[in-house]
């Protein structure tokens, strides 16, 4: 399954300070405004109050000489209202100031700086604004507010009398679009214009602004049902882009493939958004961690004001939003959501609504909206990976996130053992179509990956081509076989597959070498024992003979830059804990009952021993004895390459968390071989000399348990 | 005019060459201020002089640039051809 590239959920690339890392310092020109838009966060614009050129000239000089402060060497300067363009003369004269001042002082911005506006588009082409544009050209972004089609933007973008401003803005499009390419703008809902939604982002895409910031507002307006208006249109939208294929040429930031996992731990130390680490001047030169905190934009509390242009930034005052992060400032159910990324916040709207005066309390009522988005989102990456056969960004994503989950189809009965299990089934039964079709779409909606186990004669590569097979080396009837399992024998070794798993019977063990050995050019080698339960003592000597033999093989792949991987000697090399089989957990199997089980081997010991099916979905009892840490041998064992087999442990001890002795000591002997094959490459510098594996006395962990209790 | 794919250059090297470009806007760009009402005399000689100068050693700057990437990766090269970089993608196109 390859990879589409595609910008559906991304925003247009912004400019990245050209490598440099990046201060933003926003001059609030004017508290005035020439609309009175509904949902304006600026509750108290007015006609009163607007910069002086001294004021902007005393912050300019104070960023500009302060290297302290302001070590950045990029700088954007951000204009903001009310409505920039108001103050579009005193703008020209800072600018042309700026620009001077760089130059002057040969401050390292003068190579990387941009002038930035946040506007309502309405004054756009008039001469004034038009001429600095072009005085400009090279260093500036704007942005204009186009809220969608023309009911929703009318609804709440309107002139003080109340008349919509949808005409007007739009008219200007055309040119904003001319003198800066590929635009985006910012659309944002509210409760009144969600029914709008679908139909808003399409208006905006028609009008030629194919990138679209939507979001939802912060405040506490959202109404029962709302969520669900909010996900209904975002589905038909998905449908929309799906059925007319926009999603290489079109984004909204609704269907971000990264919204909706769960919190990492970089995460949970960061910030939403960059408050405290950017800078914003008011008009009478007042300076803000953010334009959200100033007074004319709080509902509930003044200003939260840091400095001024003649005494600087006071940092004790600062220093809040140095330490702010998502595990400070939100509730347990925020930081364990398991959809948190991509949750947005505000730190100047939580300032406001916080119960005491601080920015360390978030404010939660867009989660529902939230979680709608995500389902929707979810929706929407689906469709996409029906509609195109590719591999969704999201899935990419959740695989890096959350790891593969994968759907083992055991095809047939007749099908040959990928692992530590036997097929004793007489019956020939096949996996039914319909069942298979039932699977996959079961994988779709759970995020698993299909591994097909068997081929059925060549039909399943033939109808499902883009999916993981593993197969015998003696079925001819694949041209892509992704691992082939060589069961106790190598006969051919020009399958094209890079992995190789071999099937090891007690009788074999004499000849797990000569196996490696004609299998060496492969990636990969997996040694599968079968029938350990039987081994005896001179098994376990000559397992360790054989071993000590393939060591000079993997001696000899380090020496010639090929390195031999190989489960059960190499493995080990790399690991600082228990990697064990994710059966249960990552892993489950279909079979051809219909049933899902642990894995194969549970299917093919005992078909009762299912843990569900497709319709009722995975019910695995007590499944906390899949955890390391409630597995008490294992837990205190350093073989960590062992793959803690739950189905020889529950077949061996009769429970899925304990290992018998025979495994153990298998284990054990591995990693001591694996111990002394590190030793000759780190003594012929092949390798490392850190994360040495310790000398240890005991094949079997568990006299290493009894010792300690005895001496305690 | 024919365009052909004749290299690439390094993360790092694309950004040398870009802030350098970006200078070169900015000195034009600043260079529409000098008329400024709120310049006098000889603050506008002085930033004239200024502007001048630096432009100059931009441009030169730049054309190192060029001469020094060119020969460290070989570039193909035409006569009355021109290369040009890609800034997106860090590859050099020649056009000639």
């Amino acid at each position: 399954m390859g990879v589409n590239s595609t910008n559906m959920g991304n925003l247009s690339p912004q400019w990245n300070g050209n490598g440099k890392k990046t201060r933003s310092v926003t001059f609030c020109v004017t508290e005035d405004c020439n609309l009175a838009c509904k949902y304006c966060y600026m509750e108290h614009k007015n006609k009163r109050k607007r910069m002086t050129f001294e004021v902007a000239k005393k912050a300019v000089d104070y960023i500009l000489n302060d290297r302290e402060e302001f070590r950045d060497n990029a700088i954007v300067w951000d204009f903001i209202g009310g409505e920039p363009f108001l103050e579009i003369d005193l703008i020209d004269k800072v600018s042309d100031y700026i620009k001077q001042q760089m130059l002057i002082l040969d401050h390292p911005s003068f190579n990387n700086y941009r002038f930035s506006f946040s506007t309502n588009g309405l004054l756009y082409n008039t001469p004034k604004v038009q001429k600095y544009i072009r005085k400009n050209k090279g260093h500036i972004s704007v942005n204009i507010s186009v809220d969608g089609n023309r009911v929703k933007h009318d609804l709440q973008r309107v002139y003080p009398n109340g008349k919509g401003s949808y005409d007007d803005v739009v008219k200007n499009v055309p040119l904003w679009m001319e003198q800066f390419g590929d635009v985006q703008t910012k659309a944002t809902f509210a409760h009144d214009d969600l029914p709008h939604l679908k139909d808003s982002i399409i208006s905006l895409w028609n009008l030629g602004i194919k990138w679209v910031s939507a979001n939802v507002v912060f405040e506490d307006i959202w109404e029962e049902g709302d969520d669900e208006i909010f996900e209904n249109q975002l589905m038909e939208l998905a449908d929309y882009v799906i059925d007319n294929e926009l999603w290489n040429d079109y984004s909204v930031r609704f269907f971000n493939p990264r919204i909706g996992f769960p919190l990492d731990k970089e995460l949970k130390k960061d910030n939403f958004c960059g408050a405290g680490h950017m800078l914003a001047v008011d008009c009478e030169g007042r300076y803000y961690p953010c334009i959200r905190f100033l007074d004319f934009t709080l509902m509930n509390k003044v200003g939260l004001c840091i400095g001024d242009v003649d005494h600087g930034i006071n940092e004790d005052l600062q220093r809040r939003f140095w330490g702010l992060n998502l595990e400070n400032q939100s509730s347990q159910e925020c930081i364990n959501c398991e959809v948190g990324t991509g949750c947005a916040w505000c730190s100047g709207f939580n300032y406001d609504v916080a119960e005491t005066d601080t920015v360390y309390q978030r404010a939660t009522y867009l989660c529902k909206m939230h979680k709608a988005n995500v389902r929707a989102c979810e929706y929407f990456w689906q469709k996409y990976e029906e509609a195109t056969g590719k591999k969704s960004p999201r899935r990419e994503i959740r695989e890096e996130k959350l790891g593969v989950h994968y759907l083992q189809f055991i095809t047939g009965n007749s099908i040959t053992p990928h692992c530590n299990y036997r097929n004793n089934f007489k019956t020939k039964e096949s996996m039914s179509k319909k069942l298979i079709e039932k699977g996959l779409k079961f994988a779709r909606d759970n995020h698993y990956t299909p591994v097909f186990l068997g081929n059925q004669d060549g039909n399943l590569e033939e109808n499902y081509p883009n999916n993981i097979f593993i197969l015998d080396s003696k079925d001819k009837t694949s041209s892509k076989n992704n691992i082939t399992i060589y069961n106790n024998e190598v006969a051919d070794t020009s399958n094209s597959s890079d992995i190789a798993t071999i099937l090891i019977s007690k009788k074999n063990i004499v000849k797990i070498y000569k196996f490696i050995e004609e299998l060496n050019r492969k990636k990969r080698i997996n040694i599968v024992l079968q029938d350990v339960e039987k081994w005896e003592l001179e098994d376990i000597n000559e397992y360790e003979d054989q071993l000590r033999q393939v060591s000079q093989l993997v001696i000899e792949s380090y020496e010639n830059g090929t390195y031999l991987s190989i489960n059960i000697l190499t493995d080990r090399l790399n690991l600082n804990e228990h990697y064990g089989c994710e059966a249960g957990v990552n892993s489950i199997a279909l079979a051809p009952n219909g049933k899902l089980y642990i894995c194969p081997a549970f299917y093919f010991d005992e078909p009762e021993n299912n843990i569900g099916d497709l319709e009722t979905g995975i019910k695995v009892k007590n499944d906390h004895l899949f955890k390391l840490s409630n597995a008490p041998i294992c837990s205190e064992c350093d073989a960590y390459h062992c793959m803690r087999c739950k189905f020889l442990n529950e077949k061996l001890t009769k429970e899925i968390n304990t290992p018998s002795k025979i495994q153990c000591v298998i284990s054990h002997i591995e990693r001591n071989i694996t111990r002394e094959l590190q030793q000759r490459l780190i003594e012929r510098r092949l390798l490392s000399s850190v994360d040495k594996i310790p000398k240890i006395d005991y094949l079997d962990p568990l006299e290493k348990i009894i010792r300690n209790k005895k001496e305690a | 005019m024919e365009k052909e794919l004749v290299g690439e250059v390094l993360e790092e090297e694309k950004y040398e060459i870009l802030r350098l470009f970006e200078r070169k806007i900015a000195l034009e760009e600043v260079a529409l201020t000098l008329e400024n009402e709120g310049l006098n005399e000889k603050e506008r000689d002085k930033l004239r002089k200024k502007v001048e100068e630096e432009y100059t050693k931009n441009k030169e700057n730049l054309s190192t640039w060029w001469r020094e990437k060119s020969e460290k990766y070989s570039w193909k090269k035409v006569k009355n051809g021109v290369w040009e970089i890609d800034f997106n993608t860090n590859k050099i196109i020649l056009k000639g």
